[in-house]
């Protein structure tokens, strides 16, 4: 197991300096100029010479790409292009935001999906179960912003109950909480179907193993039969919630939009419209860098919840 | 597998349980998220804010920040955005005197005006630095052209004078808090250096607190503030990152002040709906449509007029004030009363003519019209319906254009790199005509926003002369004559004047009545505002 998780790392670096390398080529490659951003209506010639001068943008790519490489190496990201505020502080004040929402998210989907499935298989062709199929094929296919712009009208206008925007009062986790109801909700309700389906059917399939015959034929508990069941089943959904949790850790850029809530998909996405080259490389660079660890970590779980399964 | 049923009991202590949890949790979080202070918020679509230093901020969703912070040493009254001159009132200078030619202006200045966050009090020093600032290249600021072979002396610590090359028109104007003329502290820049850029010092009501970047921006009360305290006791600068977001915001309460862009009718409706106040307020922006002469075959002056024949700015501007009067048709480029010296005219130069339009193609060599290519605009769907109906209506002659969005970057290398034929441009400048005059028609400003990219010594020499001209009512005359030289060679599509909208909660009261307008694009407080 030790050294899998090391090969895999050090597989990991090469897949990262891919991704460094491709990340600088492709922003740069990209038509637009920041200064024209930053100028915007008041860009003339020499304004924006003055500018590229200030902002290094004129020096040999080569150089930028050095300057780059040095930043990431050494964690000092240095300054938006746009803002000239530390990129550190931009990550600084949406990571939690984006971490949040997407723990809570997955919080929500996991244990309602589990949870749904469960019932789900214990109450298998009853209404309780045709109820739950049937919200398992809706949720997953409404959009998450029309979800969270439903969630809005519904319980922020129509029957006020939570807050529809914003991500609180920083300094009080009350409010950070309160705030995040809406949104986790509405971004985990879609997920929380594909993973009641998916519960279903792995119990379903697995309930007609040998192992359960013979656990009741030794005359078990039908509620420890059903434990032994599920605890087969986990595995599709721990690979689920590991490739959503990468996702929505990339940004939920709808719902961070619809709820007014930053985060770092909206961040990234202000700095890839703006050509904040800096801005966008650390960030992709820090995207990668998270979805391969919680690759390795999916991986590892595996090993950890079923023992049959072993690295070489 | 046998089904089994929920029972009655099971089901109710389920829903039960959720419903107790549901009242709980939204009893504690009402409680968490109180608040005593006095705080406006107010907020905008965009996800972050653009440069807001008051030396670097041109866009309309950062410049009323400068102007919050920062004074100037001569200011128009709180929301009369006119550049006439009797209206001109002392700000950071108490009184000033130039010489018979206009190119020395002497400012005594106001004593104890204090800046933020304890950098000491304003002085003739700060002037100078603040001007240096500006006409600095390492600054990049775009501003710099304003302040060009400007010469400033320190007389005495409450005493500077400013030299100038040649008479200015518009010299008091350009010391307005407003851009170039903002006021900054020498000393929190000797501190700070250029991490000053991001924590702006000045001498406005209110100042910089926090900015928490995708998130919002704080600006405090100046408690100091020589005007009086503010009223308000927070300034709060929400970043919503969409329009449905923004509009939630404004609706629930939750913000007090947003600008609308887009979506007018619909917006009004909501606004009266929740009780909110929904406003229009000038400096109103020009919308015009360039045609292209360097590129075929609109270096044809029968194509272009035919073109102008061709297409109905009234429809465009009805489609895109989507009922709400938000946007009026024009008949000039740069009109009266709107600008200063602008063009008045009664009716359209080239009337609505699709058949007088059909016939000057047709002398041109174009009996069955041509394509046009691409007609570049910002992204965004309320510049897009208008100039669909452009499009619609110069198909109707045969003319093929098709509008095409782009993102800001692209959309200005595009229109200013001369590639595309027809371009929509909305701006708004100092109100004065020869400014948009010089802007989008001197040869000097291809490559920028001359975007007809006409090269003709003998305008370019007349621009000039007008730039300088001081007298009020000569300009205006010379004005008009280049709009008129405009007009005949139909470079321009006179489309929409628009004006600046916003939705503000009723508590909020802006103080200085009546308001008319912002220069800002937007909103902006002083120190009078209160939330009620």
């Amino acid at each position: 197991m030790i050294a899998y998780t090391i090969r895999r790392l050090l597989w990991s670096v090469f897949s990262l300096a891919l991704v460094v390398v491709l990340i600088f080529v492709v922003m740069r490659a990209a038509p637009g100029d920041p200064t024209l951003v930053i100028l915007g209506d008041y860009a003339t010639p020499g304004a924006r010479e003055a500018l590229r001068v200030k902002l290094g943008l004129n020096d040999p790519l080569y150089m930028q790409f050095l300057v780059y490489l040095h930043k990431l190496v050494t964690f000092n990201f240095g300054n938006s292009l746009i803002r000239e505020v530390p990129i550190r502080d931009i990550i600084a004040v949406n990571y939690p935001h984006t971490l949040a929402l997407t723990f809570a998210s997955m919080a929500i989907a996991s244990c309602f999906g589990i949870l749904a499935g469960i019932v789900s298989f214990r109450y298998l062709n009853s209404g309780v179960d045709y109820c739950i199929r049937a919200l398992s094929a809706i949720a997953p296919s409404m959009p998450a912003f029309y979800m969270g712009i439903l969630f809005i009208l519904l319980f922020g206008f129509w029957i006020p109950l939570f807050p529809s925007y914003g991500g609180g009062d920083y300094g009080k986790i009350g409010s950070v909480l309160y705030h995040l109801v809406l949104p986790a909700s509405s971004l985990g309700l879609v997920v929380t179907g594909f993973i009641a389906r998916i519960v279903r059917s792995s119990m379903l399939d697995l309930a007609s193993h040998d192992f359960v015959v013979v656990a009741r034929a030794k005359g078990l508990p039908e509620k420890r039969v059903r434990y032994y069941i599920f605890r087969n089943s986990i595995i599709p959904v721990i690979t689920i919630i590991g490739l959503y949790t990468g996702t929505l850790l990339g940004g939920a850029v709808l719902t961070e939009s619809v709820y007014g809530r930053p985060g770092l998909g909206r961040a990234l996405v202000t700095a890839v419209l703006g050509r904040d080259y800096p801005t966008v490389e650390i960030l992709l660079a820090l995207f990668a860098v998270l979805i391969v660890l919680l690759n390795l970590l999916v991986d590892l779980t595996y090993a950890w919840l079923d023992p049959r399964i072993s690295y070489h | 597998m046998v089904p089994r049923r929920m029972t009655r009991r099971a089901f109710v202590k389920t829903v039960g349980g959720g419903v107790a949890s549901l009242g709980i949790l939204t009893g504690l979080g009402r409680h968490a998220s109180g608040q005593a202070e006095s705080v406006c918020r107010h907020v905008t679509d965009i996800s972050d804010v653009p440069p807001y230093d008051p030396h670097m901020a041109t866009s309309g969703d950062a410049k009323h920040l400068p102007a919050m912070m920062c004074n100037g040493l001569v200011r128009n009254p709180p929301y009369n955005p006119t550049i006439d001159p009797k209206y001109i009132e002392p700000d950071l200078a108490e009184k000033w005197a130039a010489n018979k030619a206009e190119t020395e202006w002497t400012f005594t200045l106001r004593k104890g005006v204090q800046f933020h966050r304890g950098y000491g009090e304003f002085t003739a020093e700060d002037v100078k630095f603040s001007i240096e600032d500006v006409q600095n290249p390492k600054t990049g600021s775009p501003f710099a052209p304003a302040m060009k072979g400007w010469k400033v002396e320190v007389l005495q610590k409450y005493e500077v004078k400013i030299v100038l090359p040649q008479p200015e028109p518009f010299f008091l104007p350009k010391l307005f808090p407003y851009q170039q003329g903002n006021i900054t502290s020498k000393k929190a820049y000797e501190d700070l250096g250029e991490r000053v850029r991001t924590r702006p010092v000045g001498t406005g009501p209110f100042e910089f607190e926090d900015y928490r970047p995708g998130e919002k921006l704080v600006l405090k009360a100046h408690k100091t503030y020589w005007r009086g305290k503010p009223l308000i006791d927070r300034y709060e600068y929400l970043f919503s990152g969409s329009p449905v977001a923004k509009r939630n915001a404004l609706l629930s309460g939750h913000a007090h002040l947003g600008r609308v862009v887009g979506d007018y009718s619909a917006v009004q409706d909501e606004a009266k709906r929740a009780g909110l106040v929904f406003e229009t307020f000038g400096l109103p922006k020009l919308v015009n449509v360039f045609l292209n002469t360097e590129i075929k075959p609109f270096d044809d002056i029968r194509v272009r007029r035919a073109v102008q024949h061709a297409v109905d700015p009234k429809e465009a501007a009805v489609v895109f004030s989507e009922g709400s009067g938000v946007a009026e048709a024009i008949h000039a480029p740069w009109p009266a009363p709107t600008v200063y010296g602008g063009l008045d005219l009664k009716e359209r130069w080239y009337p609505f003519d699709p058949a007088k339009a059909r016939e000057l193609l047709k002398q041109a060599g174009y009996p069955n019209g041509f394509d046009a290519g691409v007609a570049v605009l910002i992204d965004t769907p309320e510049f897009m319906r208008p100039m669909e109906v452009y499009s619609a209506q110069l198909a109707k002659v045969g003319i093929k254009m098709r509008p095409e969005g782009r993102s800001d970057p692209n959309y200005f290398e595009s229109v200013r790199g001369g590639r595309v034929a027809l371009s929509l441009y909305m701006c708004q400048r100092l109100p004065d005509a020869i400014v948009y005059i010089a802007e989008f028609l001197h040869s000097r400003n291809i490559g920028f926003n001359a975007l007809s990219r006409v090269r003709n010594k003998e305008i370019d020499a007349k621009i000039e002369r007008t730039e300088k001209e001081v007298d009020a009512g000569k300009r205006a005359e010379q004005n008009k004559q280049l709009q008129e030289w405009v007009m005949d060679q139909a470079l321009v599509i006179p489309t929409y004047v628009q004006k600046q909208v916003g939705v503000r909660s009723a508590r909020l009261k802006l103080g200085y009545p009546p308001f008319l307008g912002t220069w800002l694009d937007n909103y902006m407080l002083t120190e009078q505002a209160q939330l009620t």
